[in-house]
């Protein structure tokens, strides 16, 4: 773990030498408007340090890094991480509204179709998922935009305010993590009911509802709820699309703001910050599931 | 059966497609690029202009023709790629294992720790935009996954009866793991190649929308939605037919990676999830 943090501080150190160009010159020259004197870039990499080895470079940013400082924009000149931090707020608000639709029709699907399997709604579900998964996240958002918003005017379709400005856009990045949970919890039931202790139950008869909730969901459940974890650490970095078409204040939007922007800073500090938050909550996710499902305690593996 | 069926729906699907981008000059009955100001919003199922003209008054037929070449292009590719890295990459950590596993499983880790989309787009902004730089970007994440998979693919195979013969009868490390292992590889990797194409495809297009992936002038499904989009009431053609191609190509990698999953029974043999 410690090993995979410090991994991710040198991807992100490196993406600095992937600039094409020097970056000092970028940074003294404010896109070309005038040339910085060669006097004057060595000034700055001496003052900076940028004219020592690489390793030492390293360890002197890794130094700021841990510190907190992560340096400061090219475009807003403030420093990155208070950038960052100040569309944290959107960005987990809308993580979490899509998070929970995700979960409400996850579930309730998934136990629905399990319920169901077989049968013409089952199958009609897995046609209607299998399109809905391959259409593009920002048709789906420009489909229900221009019904919902703009003919309708239901909903708002951009910014942020009113709960009614959260629906559409936490539909829309819920949806598709939704439809996942959907089948994999229904995949999970079916192969959980196929084993004795559901025969047990349901020869002291029991019904087919409380066989279903009571016994086989615990165990059908363990394994969604890796995706959980795996699913709210990444959407962390913000969903850049989904919060770029419904003008979302988040992370994300920034992000795809620094590509426009060319701001090396921001996009280095996004991949260092949201890298270790996706470590971290991997290891809360391994937490969990240890204390959730006894076959993965230390001398029982699962097969 | 009808697993096969979804099989052959996908690759009819990607073929029709791929075939009809690949022949797009000698099929396009206009040029993609050629304006007409005075022949605008041409309804769609009119001859001569068949799914109609765009704002600028080109034909719409040629240009989702033309649309698909660059992205599909770049999607093949990068599905190579990534196959390639991640399938060689999981081979010698699977089968060699001591140093060689551990330097490959910290670079696996930490590019696992870093989230995609984050990733992808902070490479793309970095750096100077053209094809080889979405290669990379598309690439750079993505072939994690495939070299964790595979890894644990070999580390089963190596201690499996054919492959410990082999050895037995002083086969070397590469004759094994090209002779025995590779071809044992190919399921679960067509399987996961197809499901990942469908994805480049999907980010692609998600990419060229915001205006960081495909550039205009050049004709994209993607950047043809984009230009749709004021006009979506008025003139609905206009981003029905990219859109429905667009879902199309994907439905057709979806179909087939899980129609070869299902009749190949990779999932239930050795344990590989839903994604």
């Amino acid at each position: 773990m410690v090993l995979t943090l410090l991994g991710i501080t040198v991807v992100a150190f490196l993406l600095r030498e992937a600039i094409p160009g020097d970056p000092v010159e970028i940074l003294l020259g404010k896109e070309g408007l005038f040339q910085p004197s060669p006097e004057e870039v060595r000034l700055f990499r001496t003052r900076f340090g940028l004219d020592r080895p690489l390793f030492v470079q390293y360890f002197r940013w890794l130094g700021d890094v841990l510190r907190g400082d992560l340096g400061r924009s090219f475009v807003t000149k403030r420093p990155v991480a208070q950038e960052i931090r100040e569309r944290l707020p959107a960005t987990l608000l809308l993580a979490l509204a899509g998070f929970s639709f995700a979960v409400l029709i996850g579930l309730l699907g998934g136990v629905f179709l399990a319920f169901w399997s077989g049968s013409i709604v089952d199958h009609l579900v897995r046609v209607v998922t299998l399109l809905f998964r391959s259409m593009p996240t920002f048709f789906v958002a420009v489909v229900l935009i221009t019904l919902l918003g703009e003919r309708w005017r239901v909903f708002p379709t951009s910014g942020m305010g009113s709960w009614r400005h959260l629906v559409l856009p936490a539909v829309v990045s819920g949806s598709g993590f939704g439809i996942l949970i959907m089948r994999l919890l229904r995949t999970n039931l079916l192969q959980v009911l196929g084993n004795d202790y559901i025969l047990a139950a349901r020869a002291r008869g029991l019904s087919a509802w409380k066989v279903l909730l009571k016994h086989a969901f615990p165990n059908g459940f363990v394994s969604v709820l890796t995706m959980f974890g795996l699913y709210l650490g990444g959407i962390l970095g913000g969903s850049p699309v989904v919060e770029t078409i419904f003008a979302w204040p988040g992370a994300g939007r920034l992000l795809v703001q620094a590509i426009y922007g060319r701001d090396f800073p921001l996009l280095q500090a996004f991949v260092l910050v949201f890298g270790v938050t996706y470590v971290a909550m991997q290891m809360l996710v391994d937490v969990c599931y240890f204390f959730l499902n006894p076959q993965v305690r230390p001398g029982k593996r699962i097969v | 059966m009808r697993k096969n069926g979804l099989m052959i729906t996908g690759l009819v699907l990607l073929v029709v497609i791929g075939g009809a981008s690949l022949l797009a000059p000698f099929l396009s009955p206009f040029d993609p690029l050629e304006v007409r100001l005075n022949n605008r919003f041409a309804p769609p199922f009119q001859r001569p202009h068949l799914l109609g003209t765009d704002a600028l008054g080109r034909d719409v037929l040629s240009r989702l023709l033309y649309g698909g070449r660059l992205s599909l292009l770049l999607a093949v590719l990068s599905t190579l790629i990534t196959l390639s890295v991640g399938m060689l990459l999981g081979m010698l950590a699977g089968y060699f294992g001591g140093w060689v596993d551990g330097v490959v499983s910290f670079v696996v880790n930490t590019f696992l720790g870093i989230p995609d989309v984050v990733f992808t787009l902070a490479l793309l902004g970095v750096l100077r935009p053209g094809f080889g730089t979405l290669l990379l970007a598309l690439n750079a994440g993505s072939w994690v996954g495939l070299a964790r998979v595979a890894r644990g693919e070999v580390l089963f195979l190596r201690e499996s009866g054919f492959v410990e013969g082999a050895r037995a009868m002083g086969a070397g490390a590469w004759y094994c793991l090209l002779k025995h292992i590779l071809p044992n590889l190919f399921p679960t990797m067509g399987v996961l190649g197809s499901l990942r194409f469908g994805g480049f495809v999907l980010e692609l297009a998600a990419l060229s929308y915001l205006g960081i992936g495909v550039q205009p002038p050049f004709p994209d499904w993607a950047v043809m939605l984009n230009d749709a989009r004021p006009y979506l009431f008025t003139h609905p053609h206009l981003f029905i037919f990219p859109a429905l191609i667009i879902t199309v190509v994907i439905l057709g990698a979806n179909c087939l990676g899980e129609g070869l999953r299902d009749a190949l029974d990779v999932r239930f043999q050795r344990g590989i999830g839903e994604s």
